[in-house]
């Protein structure tokens, strides 16, 4: 590495976002008494039952500094299904996840702490294809409507751009887990506030499901980074700042949201505040991410469109999960970047802060073209604040307390991605009000997802002098998401976006996470925007490589029990 | 210096060499951009006018941006239909364009499926971006060219004027351009016509004005639709004058085989081959087609895309990006 890119990797912790005093900023799930929000839409109410059969990583998400994620396959199918009924109380539902949001929201209200101590462990479940094969017979796997789901990650994996040469390490042939032959039935998802907790629930859990003849095929620890970069990912990035905002109440009590909703019409019939919960984060129908929801119209952003049905009855309020474990290369991505910004004459943090679309500390380009700016990064009303083709125009929010206003400079229109440019990942992954090669941004509404990962392996980032050993120690993310379609949205942003120069609109390709392999040429570009007009750079290194992971369904907790162990 | 005139699409030298034709071509394109459109009124200073629709062989522009618009070519209303409607293969692909249903493949993308006769697998696919104008006006000046072009294209010499234009003039809809073959676009509702797309972009500066594209209402179900209308109109709010860019027309971008696999799971070769423009450069291109050469013992029907056998046209549509080149700039 040289060392502009190693200067630029040990000050990365430099960049953490500075975070507001005094505001208390509800979480999702959150339930905001709100007497000033007159006209409410009518929105679908998830009733108790309904909370208690979701699990709880869908939604609200879990959220947690420590998770392992443990990759089982069956053996015999009789001694699984009692691990199931064995297993099921243990596993945490929404209403659990929101009540322990709640509680911890009313506790920092109460005492004014940001961190009132209050911990939870929690399990979530999911099932390849092949499982619910097993555990019920082919044709009831035969009834979910994703193909990609039936076919599963392994089979999709050159479709995505993974490599095609078997001596390649990402080729599906050499990844820990989810290669052909070594594809896992099962995926447990265990998260905790405190290490300790977590490694005491593992060992337990890992014992269980081995007495009833589960094969633990591979387990993979994941942790927040520490210090500066606590929700950054290895490279050096805030993530996890930008989320849909499903739609749908808690209760009937007015304000009782399940995403609490911000902001306030600017005239009379303003759309507006039935399109986002907070400024920059949309609306979605739950159908998006649930079976058998409302979903989101296709032509619209605010219309919903009936629950789909290819699915079998048990699997309603289910969801798709994707798990990929993504390596990362952080030497490499620095290195590029420091090549980079010395021929496009920029610094090289903002070099690389051009291909994530974000500075380290999580403040938007769109609103921060220049430099980084950490308090914009801290706000939460203004940091995910942003359209790109057009000026964004202020979104008038009702009273929070302690919170000033969205005073930081408003973003102009970038719609040639001058600013954020067209490849960067942020913009490939979420084009916002921008256009797209399937029309109207609304549709972009259809093709969204509910974030889920967490970064494995020790940081680089931030560490002054890391020793040959740190660098060479693996790390990278535990990508996971959900969705109601496997296909249309995480194959869909994947392949069709992060993997195209030219889409959803021309630029060049997403130099995070973009894939390609021409007949094993693995080459991407991208047209970088300078003073001078744009300036084309090929990507002749990958610093995010697949090394396994799965497709699963997680679903409704009732289920476990009442229908897959029952058989 | 306005634009002298408007090329062939894909600079296509079908005519020999000085003919008329290029000039009247240019005409025709010209009467279809029609005088320049003026902008809508500024929502927010309606005594503000916003950037128009301009004609480039009359006004000149300092251009500023080139924009592609770029969609993908299987057709929106069913990729976003439920799950079934891709199933029914049939609305999926229409490999015989027999005329009456055509209005499935609405996004400037046609194409036409050979299918070998034991086992019904797919052989053959051709893309086209043509449009039924440009035949007709060769048809008009080069009435020898056209049936030339005919038998070439689609490979067969017994092909004769009277197939092609039964009443002594040009028939879009004639045998070997929808039962027998594929020369260039038939759909018509909403029609795959230059003139279609023309005035799209050119209606694009009309009416409301919006501060963004939330704003904009829902409408066609298409890609394209919205792809040219909303771009456009969102070039015009920040001052700019727009056009399409010459040589005008609708292009075949590009395609993705990423994942698509041989019988023996394999990575397919390059099978595509640009037909025309035969010169160079061939991409974007207007005609392509998707076969497996003999040599490889295997044909399109035996491939899996992300392990899903080809079964139907429409599932290579969904990896062609279509083009329409834009230009915006300013006016003094
Ligand atoms: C190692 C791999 C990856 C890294 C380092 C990475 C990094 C980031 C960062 C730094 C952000 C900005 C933070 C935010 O807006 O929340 C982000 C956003 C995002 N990423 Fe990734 N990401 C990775 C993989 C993926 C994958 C595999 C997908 C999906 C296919 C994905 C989808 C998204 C989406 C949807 C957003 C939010 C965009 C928005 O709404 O503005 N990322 N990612």
């Amino acid at each position: 590495m040289s060392e502009v890119a190693k200067a630029a990797l040990e000050t990365i912790d430099d960049h953490h976002a500075v975070l507001p005093k005094g505001i208390m900023l509800a979480g999702s799930g959150a339930h905001l008494r709100a007497k000033d929000t007159p006209k409410e839409p009518r929105e679908y109410v998830f009733r108790l039952a309904a909370r208690r059969r979701i699990q709880g990583n869908v939604i609200p998400g879990f959220n947690k500094d420590h998770q392992q994620f443990l990759f089982f396959r069956m053996g015999d199918v009789h001694r699984a299904r009692r691990w199931l009924v064995a297993i099921r109380p243990s596993i945490s539902s929404m209403e659990e996840v929101l009540t322990f949001v709640r509680a911890h929201r009313a506790l920092r209200l109460s005492r004014g702490e940001a961190e009132p101590g209050l911990k939870a462990t929690w399990v979530n479940i999911a099932f390849s294809s092949g499982a619910i094969s097993a555990l019920l017979g082919p044709e009831q796997s035969s009834v979910f409507g994703d193909q990609s789901f039936r076919q599963g990650l392994a089979a999709r994996s050159t479709y995505l751009g993974d490599p095609t040469d078997k001596s390649h390490p990402g080729h599906r042939a050499n990844w820990v887990v989810g290669s052909p032959g070594n594809e896992a039935d099962i995926l447990l998802i265990v998260a905790g506030d405190d290490a300790g907790d977590l490694e005491d629930m593992v060992s337990s859990l890992r014992a269980d499901a081995v007495d009833h003849d589960l094969q633990l095929l591979f387990e993979q620890r994941g942790d927040t980074l520490p210090g500066g970069l606590r929700g950054h990912e290895h490279f050096g990035f805030k993530d996890g700042i930008s989320q849909p905002g499903v739609r749908g109440k808690v209760s009937t009590e007015p304000g009782d949201f399940i995403t609490p909703r911000y902001l306030v019409p600017r005239f009379p019939g303003d759309q507006m505040p039935h399109l986002f919960a907070r400024p920059g984060q949309p609306l979605v129908w739950p159908g998006q991410f649930l079976l058998g929801e409302p979903r989101q119209d296709p032509e619209s952003f605010l219309a919903r469109r009936p629950p789909a049905t290819d699915f079998p009855k048990w699997a309603r309020l289910g969801s798709y999960v994707v798990c990929r474990r993504l390596r990362q290369d952080v030497p490499a991505f620095w290195k590029f970047c420091a090549e980079g910004a010395a021929a496009a004459g920029v610094p090289v943090v903002e070099f690389a802060s051009r291909l994530v679309g974000r500075w380290p500390s999580g403040a938007p380009l769109m609103r921060a073209s220049t430099a980084d700016d950490p308090v914009l990064a801290g706000d939460p009303f203004a940091a995910n604040h942003f359209l790109f083709d057009d000026r964004t125009r202020p979104s008038p929010l009702r009273p929070i307390p302690g919170y000033p206003g969205d005073t930081h400079p408003h973003a102009n229109a970038d719609m040639l991605g001058v600013v954020c440019p067209h490849f960067s990942h942020i913009r490939k992954m979420n084009p916002r009000d921008s256009v797209t090669d399937l029309g109207k941004p609304a549709d972009t509404l259809l093709r969204v997802i509910l974030r889920r990962g967490i970064p494995y392996g020790p940081p680089v980032a931030g560490v002054k002098n890391p020793s040959r050993k740190l660098i060479n120690r693996e790390r990278g993310l535990m990508f996971l998401c959900y969705g109601a379609t496997i296909e249309d949205q995480f194959e869909f942003v994947t392949r069709r976006w992060a993997n195209s120069s030219a889409q959803p609109n021309s630029g060049g390709h997403d130099p995070v996470i973009g894939q390609r392999d021409d007949g094993g040429v693995r080459s991407r570009w991208l047209d970088f925007p300078t003073g001078s007009g744009a300036r084309r750079f090929d990507l002749l290194h990958e610093w995010v490589v697949p090394t396994g992971g799965g497709y699963f369904f997680a679903p409704p907790i009732d289920a476990i029990d009442g229908v897959l162990a029952s058989a | 210096m306005p634009l002298a005139r408007f090329d062939t699409p894909g600079r296509l030298r079908d005519a020999p060499e000085g003919s008329t034709f290029y000039d009247e071509w240019s005409g025709f394109v010209r009467l279809l951009f029609g005088p320049d459109n003026p902008g809508a009124p500024d929502i927010d200073d309606p005594s503000r006018r916003l950037g128009g629709f301009y004609n480039p062989t009359t006004t000149d522009v300092a251009v500023v941006v080139n924009r592609d618009l770029i969609w993908i070519g299987f057709p929106r209303p069913l990729f976003v239909g439920d799950q079934s409607a891709f199933a029914a293969g049939d609305t999926r692909d229409r490999s015989d364009r027999t005329t009456g249903g055509q209005s499935t493949q609405v996004e400037y993308l046609e194409w036409r499926v050979v299918r070998r006769p034991h086992d019904n697998k797919i052989t053959k696919v051709t893309f086209t971006t043509e449009t039924p104008e440009y035949w007709s006006e060769l048809h008009r000046v080069h009435p020898e060219v056209v049936l030339r072009l005919y038998r070439e294209l689609l490979g067969n010499p017994s092909i004769e004027e009277r197939d092609i234009a039964p009443e002594g003039f040009y028939e879009p809809l004639n045998d070997w351009n929808t039962r027998d073959g594929i020369i260039h676009y038939i759909v018509t509702s909403p029609p795959n016509t230059l003139g279609q797309a023309i005035g799209q972009a050119r209606g694009s500066v009309a009416g409301v004005s919006y501060r963004d594209n939330y704003e904009t209402p829902g409408g066609d179900m298409t890609a394209v639709d919205p792809r040219i209308r909303l771009d456009l109109k969102a070039l015009a709010r920040k001052n700019l004058w727009v056009t399409l860019r010459d040589p005008v027309g609708l292009y075949i971008l590009g395609w993705d085989d990423m994942g698509w696999t041989k019988p023996d799971d394999s990575p397919v070769g390059n099978y595509w081959r640009v037909v025309r423009p035969a010169s160079e450069p061939a991409l974007p291109a207007l005609r392509v087609e998707y076969e497996v050469p003999a040599s490889e013992g295997f044909v399109v029907g035996d491939i899996s895309i992300g392990g899903r056998p080809i079964e139907h046209g429409g599932q290579l549509a969904e990896h062609i990006t279509v083009l329409i080149g834009g230009l915006a700039g300013t006016r003094a």
